[in-house]
């Protein structure tokens, strides 16, 4: 007696069947693209009339801008992935992020032999709008923040970390660690720090905060104060604000020596 | 305008700063003063302007004074504003710019901009009233705000009426934006469902799509903004629109790069490209699968990522290594050379000097001494002199 399945004609039977499987299954595959087609048609329809109604208001309003983005994020849709997208030739968001990359990624590197590539989101906020001009839009801390996380994709060593409630960004690739970035936040407050201060706020050894501070010397982002009262001072360029260091003339500087 | 009071600028122990803005001229009522320009500083306590030419010129307004702010929109040749509604000025104030004015409200016109985060945080400063629970001098504690019996400022439950009609009406902007925001997201998130389930078919059949479907596919993800659900990246190895993207590119890109010695790193591309071209753009995202894309095309150029992270766009014909030879002999010459100077002499970015020497380095050929006072690199005579 036969047994079902074995034999020539079973195997080419087999086969055949394998066969339009497949041939179904590209058929599948086939509709869904179609479908998918179809689809984005309709809805380049339904972002158009968006567009027109509301374009504005993305282009005046940050807060919009920023919901407009978290829902985005939240969906798992990045308009700003790409300028060939729907989202940035419709509404007109790519340009607007991409046009601030540039100007970010040009005010860094004007201040980067001051701060060494480390400035204050406020300082960047600042010199952004400066170069902006006046007739240019507005720009918020928010924007800037995003259009920095897209800078990334660039291999720039940008970085973004959180200091004293604001954020410090970094624009060249210098390597910063968990402990590099404590002692950021700590010289956050007077804009310089000390090995004492290191020791005793974060209650490290005298070596593991001389090896921080070095590191921030090489890379330029820090200067050393021999001069200071008590021992050596350690300040950030990138944490002086207007209130610390007001524009003084050479006189000025020469009236106030002994 | 008369409830400024002279100030030295100097904070107090325990106010901090918040905010400070550039550019702001100081409208009395509608009227323009002779304040035009200076820098605007909110902190916990007060707001402050500073002339930019004369410092001493130097005058505060506690927050306390402060009724309600408004926001008042930029036109053509109008900067941006904020409308400060103010109490009457207390019979002990300090002296100030004016003894007294006729207007309860001063304007702070926004010349260079910032209006919309300085607003933002004087709001929140208004809300928060931190001056209220940490105490400064008592010369910043001219007003505890509206106390029982006071009368209040001619005008004001006008204004109030005329705020609130304001704010239903941008609500009713703003609301009908976010419900038509929504409905589009709903119709967005179809399609992603979409590409998951196509991209799940793909990965069954493991091969079994064609490469025309590919494409499409990628091209859709491409026009949404959904990353490739199969390979993670976005666009995965490029779409049609990449290629020739790279292929502009390397039109574009030639004399610049001549011009350079061959080599640009790419935030330097980035910023080139995108001020020749205005507008449309490109994002970082659509720059870097281009130049995924250089080589597989047999474009000139390559993308080349050194082991730093720092990626370049380099000539075909550029040979690094054989510019590490010619760094050798220039800093043979000199003696030793950090990245900058090295810079300097050549021409070239610090970034890329830097990124040239730490080959030359890896190649054996120059030795580092890094101390405090910086990365300086010498020729390696360990490898040359026995």
């Amino acid at each position: 007696m036969h047994r079902r399945g074995v034999g020539a004609g079973a195997i080419a039977k087999k086969k055949l069947a394998e066969a339009k499987y497949k041939e179904r299954g590209t058929v599948l595959a086939e509709d869904q693209l179609a479908q998918m087609s179809k689809q984005l048609d309709m809805f380049k329809t339904n972002l158009e009339e968006f567009a027109s109604k509301h374009k504005q208001e993305i282009r005046k309003n940050p807060e919009f801008r920023v919901q407009f983005q978290d829902m985005c994020a939240t969906i798992g849709v990045d308009p700003l992935a790409s300028g060939k997208g729907f989202w940035s030739e419709m509404l007109g968001v790519g340009d607007f992020y991409y046009e601030l990359g540039v100007q970010i990624i040009e005010v860094c590197l004007a201040l980067k032999h001051r701060n060494g590539g480390l400035i204050t989101l406020e300082e960047l906020h600042q010199q952004v709008l400066k170069g902006r001009g006046k007739f240019a839009q507005d720009v918020s801390q928010d924007d800037l923040i995003r259009a920095i996380k897209k800078l990334k994709a660039l291999g720039t060593g940008f970085g973004i970390i959180p200091v004293g409630g604001t954020y410090l960004i970094q624009s060249v690739p210098a390597e910063l660690n968990m402990d590099h970035t404590v002692v950021l936040q700590l010289a956050e407050k007077n804009g310089y720090v000390t090995v004492s201060e290191i020791k005793a706020c974060l209650k490290w050894e005298t070596e593991r905060a001389r090896q921080v501070l070095e590191h921030l010397l090489k890379e330029g982002l820090a200067w050393l104060d021999l001069q200071a009262p008590g021992e050596a001072h350690y300040w950030l360029p990138a944490l002086f604000t207007d209130l610390y260091s007001q524009e003084i003339t050479a006189e000025e500087a020469r009236e106030t020596l002994p | 305008m008369d409830r400024f009071v002279w100030t030295s600028g100097l904070l107090e122990i325990n106010e901090t700063l918040v905010i400070q803005q550039r550019g702001v001229r100081i409208y009395d009522g509608e009227e323009k003063i002779k304040f035009d320009a200076g820098t605007l500083l909110l902190s916990t306590h007060r707001l402050i302007w500073r002339d930019h030419k004369n410092h001493e010129c130097c005058m505060a307004i506690p927050l306390s004074q402060i009724v309600f702010i408004e926001e008042q929109a930029a036109g053509i040749g109008k900067s941006a504003k904020i409308v400060v509604h103010l109490h009457t000025a207390p019979p002990n104030k300090e002296p100030g710019p004016f003894q007294s004015s006729k207007n309860s409200y001063i304007k702070l016109s926004f010349k260079e901009h910032g209006q919309i985060e300085f607003y933002r945080r004087l709001s929140e400063e208004m809300t928060q009233r931190r001056w209220e629970n940490v105490p400064v001098s008592q010369s910043l504690q001219t007003n505890r705000g509206p106390q029982p019996g006071r009368i209040r400022a001619v005008g004001i439950v006008g204004i109030e009426r005329k705020l609130e009609e304001k704010r239903k009406e941008t609500d009713k902007n703003i609301s009908e934006a976010f419900e038509d925001l929504s409905k589009l997201m709903i119709k967005a998130k179809e399609m992603v469902e979409l590409s998951k389930s196509i991209a799940n078919k793909i990965k069954d059949k493991q091969g079994d799509i064609t490469e025309d479907e590919t494409i499409r596919f990628k091209s859709y993800l491409l026009s949404m903004g959904i990353a490739n659900p199969v390979t993670r990246e976005t666009y995965g190895s490029g779409t049609q629109y990449h290629m020739q993207l790279a292929r502009q590119l390397a039109g574009i890109l030639q004399v610049p790069l001549e011009e350079r010695g061959g080599i640009m790193s790419l935030t330097e591309v980035y910023c080139l490209v995108n001020r020749a071209r205005g507008m449309e753009l490109l994002s970082p995202e659509d720059l870097v699968n281009a130049c995924k894309m250089l080589e597989a095309l047999k474009l000139p150029l390559r993308l080349r990522v050194f082991d730093s992270g720092v990626m370049v766009i380099e000539l075909q014909s550029h040979k690094e290594e054989e510019m590490v030879a010619s760094a050798l002999e220039t800093v043979s010459e000199k003696g030793s050379l950090t990245s900058e100077e090295f810079a300097k002499l050549v021409g070239m970015s610090v970034l890329l000097a830097k990124e040239r020497l730490l080959l030359a380095e890896k190649m054996g050929h120059l030795c580092r001494d890094d101390s405090v006072e910086g990365l300086r690199f010498y020729p390696n005579l360990f490898m040359t002199q026995s």
